[in-house]
């Protein structure tokens, strides 16, 4: 007995007639594709498993599964365990076994669009709206299936429509807020992001992006929470993309703010963090400070807090106690040395010119 | 190099004995299916054993290719045939395929290409399939620690052939003729699993009676590996497929 389901298509016209009540043989007329169907519910009724028949005038398609189960959560196993391609042959016979049900067409409007197929994705997705104009999820879906066909100007209203079905939706109002981030509403974003942010607490992308609004929106508060989300990111989802596109944020927002503070000038502290480094680096030698560098990358990655002169951190490979804008200084200067072509991730190559300068080399 | 059970590593050796030569393992991230053993030939001095890098266990299948081998090496050396498939196959097909139905101009274009690949897969599974029955019921019947891994693997290769019912391009589709092999092997995996659900889509497709027809000379040949070839030739015979192939001495 196979435990596992299955399923198989025939064309019509292979369908044995014989086994069919005279008045049912005419393929493709009604008594025809109801006798088809009872034809295989009644073969495998006595085997202990189910059959979901769809005959249309081209084939029969038939899924076969344990009778005890549920047809719809069999496919959405194999939807979360991520074998979407192998699902669409199922969710399809299921979608014309249930031609209304939202949750059939809804998740084969998904899986179309995971696949990139998003032409059948939309279809689905919108007949799934037409039906429920209720389903938040749906709408999303259209609007995230136009956002990905680069069709942007047509993702923004299923998106608003997704956040007025259901304002509670944190995916919704997350999508929405992204969407109008991308187009510079970052005003109108903001509101959105903050709703996602109250629905979905622990969502990194609602986080990140509810910094990156805040952040776009500007002011000192609002850059100031900016940061402490950035950071509550990192920590939260390390090794996330997120969490890198958060470091990468909060390195341009130091950088804007340490050049904030001296009115775009040379920063004198960093030119003697710089030239401080640089005088280490002759003492101890090229692998004692490639050794420092790393470290002080490593700790890096974390994000430095360069806007505060308390001196907090210390390494382990030189002594001493540092601030955040003294280890930066140090590891700019170090992967100068390392490679001078190399992106450290913050422009200070202003003060290790001047450091240099004011060296002698 | 994967782990294999001591069953399989048993059969493996069992191999090397009878035919005298050893078995080497290729790891071959590119093969189409999860494991293939190649018999030693053109004096070779060892077979080789392909396999593709895969969670799941390969021994049922491993065991299934090894079984091929030692029966053909369980027959004297005069009695070691190959299987020969004559070239003009796909001939053979194209009338069965364009049987009582007017083509258009585009189905004739497709039909020498559809015809050969159709005709090479039904004698594929003459040649398979009567004698890879006989090595899934050894392996059911004597081998209990791969009938998990048979079974899974027999359902698999029951949803492959499935695919061929609904296979088609314009209005090319596998006459019916040929589909009793698989409807054989289908009977035989329900008998096997002891269901019943394998052979209702070949039921529907009404090519039911002639798997059982193929099923029934199954039974009656006896099941030695001397009779293989009769086998063949009976199934070829009530499958109007005498003549498309020939036996010729296996050469080591």
């Amino acid at each position: 007995m196979t435990a596992k389901p299955s399923f198989f298509t025939l064309p019509v016209e292979r369908f044995d007639l014989n086994l069919l009540p005279p008045g049912a043989r005419q393929i493709g007329s009604e008594a025809f594709k109801q006798a088809v169907l009872e034809h295989f519910v009644a073969q495998y009724a006595p085997k202990g498993q189910q059959a979901v028949v769809t005959v249309d005038d081209v084939e029969i398609t038939v899924l076969v599964l344990p009778a005890d189960s549920d047809p719809l959560d069999f496919v959405m196993t194999m939807l979360q365990s991520g074998r979407i391609k192998e699902a669409v042959p199922y969710l399809e016979t299921l979608s014309k076994a249930q031609p209304n049900s939202v949750q059939v067409l809804y998740n084969l409007g998904i899986a179309y669009s995971e696949l990139g197929q998003y032409d059948e994705a939309i279809i689905r997705l919108k007949r799934a709206v037409q039906l429920d104009p209720m389903h938040a999820h749906a709408w999303t879906g259209i609007g995230v299936a136009y956002q990905r066909m680069g069709k942007r100007a047509l993702a923004l209203e299923p998106m608003q429509k997704a956040v007025e079905a259901d304002l509670d939706d944190g995916y919704a109002q997350r999508n929405l807020g992204a969407m109008l981030l991308g187009d510079g509403r970052s005003e109108e974003a903001l509101v959105h992001l903050r709703a996602a942010r109250r629905a979905l607490p622990h969502d990194a992308q609602a986080l990140y992006g509810l910094a990156s609004a805040l952040e776009a929106v500007g002011g000192d508060d609002n850059v100031d929470e900016a940061d402490e989300l950035y950071q509550v990111v990192i920590q939260k989802f390390p090794g996330s993309q997120v969490a890198e596109l958060s470091r990468e944020a909060r390195t341009k927002l130091a950088h804007k703010n340490m050049r904030a503070k001296v009115g775009g000038g040379l920063r004198p502290d960093v030119m003697m963090y710089i030239a401080g480094a640089l005088d280490t680096f002759a003492k101890v030698g090229p692998e004692k400070s490639r050794q420092i560098t790393i470290e002080v990358a490593l700790k890096g990655q974390d994000g430095l807090d360069i806007n505060d002169p308390e001196q907090k951190y210390t390494l382990a490979s030189l002594p001493g106690k540092f601030s955040g804008m003294h280890l930066l200084s140090i590891m700019y200067a170090g992967l100068k040395a390392l490679d001078p072509d190399m992106d450290a991730g913050v422009d200070l190559s202003a003060e290790y010119e001047a450091a240099k300068a004011m060296r002698g080399h | 190099m994967f782990n294999l059970r001591a069953v399989t590593k048993s059969i493996l050796s069992r191999v090397e004995n009878d035919t005298g030569k050893s078995i080497q393992f290729m790891r071959d991230e590119s093969l189409p299916v999860l494991a293939t053993l190649q018999m030693a030939r053109n004096g070779a001095e060892f077979h080789v054993l392909r396999y593709r890098p895969s969670d799941d266990p390969l021994d049922y299948l491993i065991a299934y290719q090894a079984g091929f081998v030692l029966r053909l090496f369980e027959n004297e050396p005069a009695d070691r045939f190959d299987f020969a498939p004559l070239p003009d196959v796909g001939k053979r097909v194209e009338s069965l395929v364009a049987a009582g139905q007017a083509l258009g101009p585009v189905d004739r274009q497709m039909l020498p290409e559809f015809s050969k690949f159709v005709g090479q897969w039904a004698l594929m599974n003459l040649r398979s399939l009567p004698i890879g029955m006989r090595i899934d019921q050894w392996i059911a019947t004597e081998l209990p620690d791969l009938r998990e891994l048979q079974d899974a693997s027999i359902a698999l290769q029951q949803q492959q052939n499935l695919d061929l019912l609904s296979l088609r391009q314009g209005k090319l589709t596998v006459p019916t003729p040929l589909m009793g092999a698989v409807a054989a092997y289908a009977l035989f995996a329900d008998r096997l699993a002891g269901g019943g659900v394998y052979s209702i889509p070949y039921g529907a497709a009404g090519v039911l009676a002639q798997g059982e027809q193929l099923l029934s000379i199954w039974d009656e040949v006896p099941a030695g590996s001397t009779h293989d070839r009769k086998l063949v030739d009976l199934w070829a015979a009530a499958e109007g497929l005498t003549g498309w192939f020939n036996w010729i001495p296996y050469q080591p």
